[in-house]
């Protein structure tokens, strides 16, 4: 029975889909796949007992109900991750800032469509990021305008002044130094210690197993040391 | 070994990560320039994008999120609601199921440019997939293509767009190359002769509409038929080359007919095509030396015995009941099954 509800709802989903719908359904369909379902085991505790995780599944269920305020708090808690994750892809702000607008309007759009429960939304909305970033630099748009664009503007609105300082390395740095990472590397490392995404999430955005998430981020880690130089750590 | 070592380089970084004491000075170090690279991360979006974003966002939910019923916390009003609530989607499941079936159904007949056509296709490429080895794939689209020539036909006569009848004639020359080459595999993989007598008897039928189709056609298709007699031309030759025994009859005055066909000045008022080519083309059973000349200079089509104009019934209509008489059989109930709308009734009514 539950295959078939599946299986119907990737019908609907491909039947509802316009051509620039691609980022979506390729998250509808790592949301189905097997590598995505919660991890049962290994190190990370369950969340079951975190009233956060328990908030925020709430809210993705009151959203799909149709409450407007309760999308408003999961973009809340979200925005900046996303954010983030797209802001050190493509290192301009206000790209950032559109492809970001784009990730939400999106996962809006889709709230409804899919079972989603029990699941992590940050995730998810993570994928649909992802999956935007790698569109945008497949279109000639992006050849174009990444000329003007490789190394990221300074004025980056920052947490706090302070903080600024104490960061040694600086942004320019980290964007350029995880950039040049391969891609799975690079992006596991946006989602774990940019994003702050857990070990479980981060192997559903990228449909890998835990363990494999594991040695992505030592390696990707490692090979950061290398090339930051000494004196910035 | 190495792999093993990984794995577990792998898992002390992540507990060391997640605040247990590191293990030894070199997963302190790594976790160190993690944390550095936590702190790096200064990004944030400005204030204003957060709450002009919001605003947009909370704006479309207006329209986006359709409410719905909450599934847990809204108590069912009264006891009966889910039968009656599956039977409520029963009834509309029948009732879509039958429209569905009527529009299939009146689909058969439809030539390009009509609002059914595009279910016609697409009926067809379902049937398509039930066609599982090549021989009976390759037929079907045999018989598609042959479908696709009548299309053509029949929007001749009727004085249809150049370019429906265009795009049809390519359609026609597609599934003509598609079917036969999944026949012509079928030969050289299986040697099943019938499967070339079939890419055989479809070109000589194929000829034969063709060059009743020459008189008619509009200008801006000439392109299309060109292109399609030269598939078929090349079709004939491919079998006859294959499998030179297999033919039935005259293949080679076929082929020649059909490169006849292909070369033939057609007029824009097409009328002045029956001259004398194309009349050696119409060799469904007769040898060109005893079939006289039967056409002239003349508007009238020849004489020769061409499928009807209408699309095919006569292929069309069994292949298409084959699909719809299963689910009539479901819905209205048949000698083997009860059928969808006499178990409602019976479970509306309260029969056992």
């Amino acid at each position: 029975m539950r295959n078939t509800t599946s299986g119907l709802r990737v019908a609907l989903s491909l039947a509802l889909a316009t051509p620039d719908d691609r980022s979506l359904l390729i998250a509808l369909s790592v949301a189905d796949s097997p590598a995505y379902a919660p991890s049962t085991g290994s190190g990370s505790p369950s969340d079951d007992n975190d009233p956060e995780a328990t908030r925020l599944r709430a809210l993705v269920d009151l959203a799909k109900e149709g409450d407007a305020e309760a999308f408003g708090q999961l973009y809340d808690h979200y925005v900046s991750g996303v954010f983030r994750f797209v802001y050190y892809r493509v290192g301009s702000q206000q790209l950032a800032e559109d492809l970001t607008s784009e990730t939400f309007v999106r996962g809006l759009r889709a709230i409804q469509r899919f079972n989603w429960q029990g699941k992590d939304f940050g995730a998810w909305l993570t994928t649909i990021a992802r999956n935007l970033v790698a569109d945008h630099f497949k279109s000639s748009r992006a050849r174009l305008e990444i000329v003007a664009e490789t190394i990221p503007e300074s004025k980056v609105t920052v947490a706090s002044p302070e903080q600024e300082v104490l960061a040694l390395i600086s942004n320019e740095m980290l964007f350029e130094a995880v950039n040049s990472l391969p891609n799975e590397q690079r992006d596991c490392i946006l989602m774990r210690f940019i994003q702050g995404m857990s070990i479980a999430q981060t192997a559903a955005a990228l449909g890998r197993s835990e363990g494999a998430i594991k040695q992505l981020q030592l390696r990707a880690v490692r090979s950061l040391a290398k090339t930051m130089p000494e004196d910035a750590r | 070994m190495i792999g093993r070592r990984s794995h577990d380089d792998a898992q002390s970084f992540e507990e060391a990560w997640s605040g247990r004491a590191p293990g030894n000075e070199h997963v302190a170090e790594l976790v160190r320039f993690a944390e550095s690279l936590c702190e790096a991360a200064v990004a944030e979006p400005s204030p204003a994008f957060r709450e002009s974003l919001r605003t947009q966002l909370m704006t479309e939910a207006e329209t986006v999120l359709v409410p719905m019923p909450a599934k847990v916390r809204t108590a069912p009003v009264r006891e009966s609601s889910p039968a009656r609530r599956r039977v409520a989607g029963l009834t509309a499941a029948m009732v879509a199921s039958v429209g569905a079936v009527g529009i299939v159904a009146s689909s058969a007949s439809a030539v390009p440019g009509e609002l059914l056509y595009p279910i016609k296709r697409s009926v067809e490429s379902a049937e398509l997939a039930l066609h599982r080895d090549e021989a009976s794939r390759g037929s079907f689209q045999l018989r598609q293509a042959a479908e696709r020539l009548a299309e053509a036909r029949q929007l001749s006569t009727t004085n249809g767009d150049e370019s429906l009848i265009a795009e049809t004639l390519e359609d026609f020359a597609t599934q003509a190359e598609s079917g036969s080459t999944a026949l012509f595999s079928d030969f050289t993989g299986n040697g099943e002769q019938k499967s070339i007598r079939t890419v055989n008897d479809f070109a000589v039928a194929a000829t034969a509409n063709l060059s009743a189709l020459s008189s008619q056609l509009p200008p801006g298709a000439d392109d299309s038929f060109d292109a399609a007699t030269a598939t078929i031309s090349d079709l004939a030759i491919q079998a006859s080359s294959l499998c030179a025994s297999c033919t039935t009859g005259d293949l080679q005055q076929l082929v020649s007919s059909v490169e006849g066909l292909a070369v033939t000045p057609k007029g824009s008022t097409g009328s002045h095509d029956k001259t004398d080519k194309p009349s050696s083309s119409h060799t469904r059973e007769a040898k060109p030396t005893s079939k006289p000349v039967t056409s002239g200079p003349t508007e009238k089509p020849p004489v020769v015995a061409a499928p009807p104009v209408a699309p095919a019934p006569t292929t069309k209509a069994p292949s298409l009941s084959d699909i719809t008489d299963p689910v009539l059989g479901a819905v209205l109930g048949d000698e083997d099954q009860k059928g969808l709308i006499p178990g409602l009734l019976d479970g509306l009514l309260g029969k056992k």
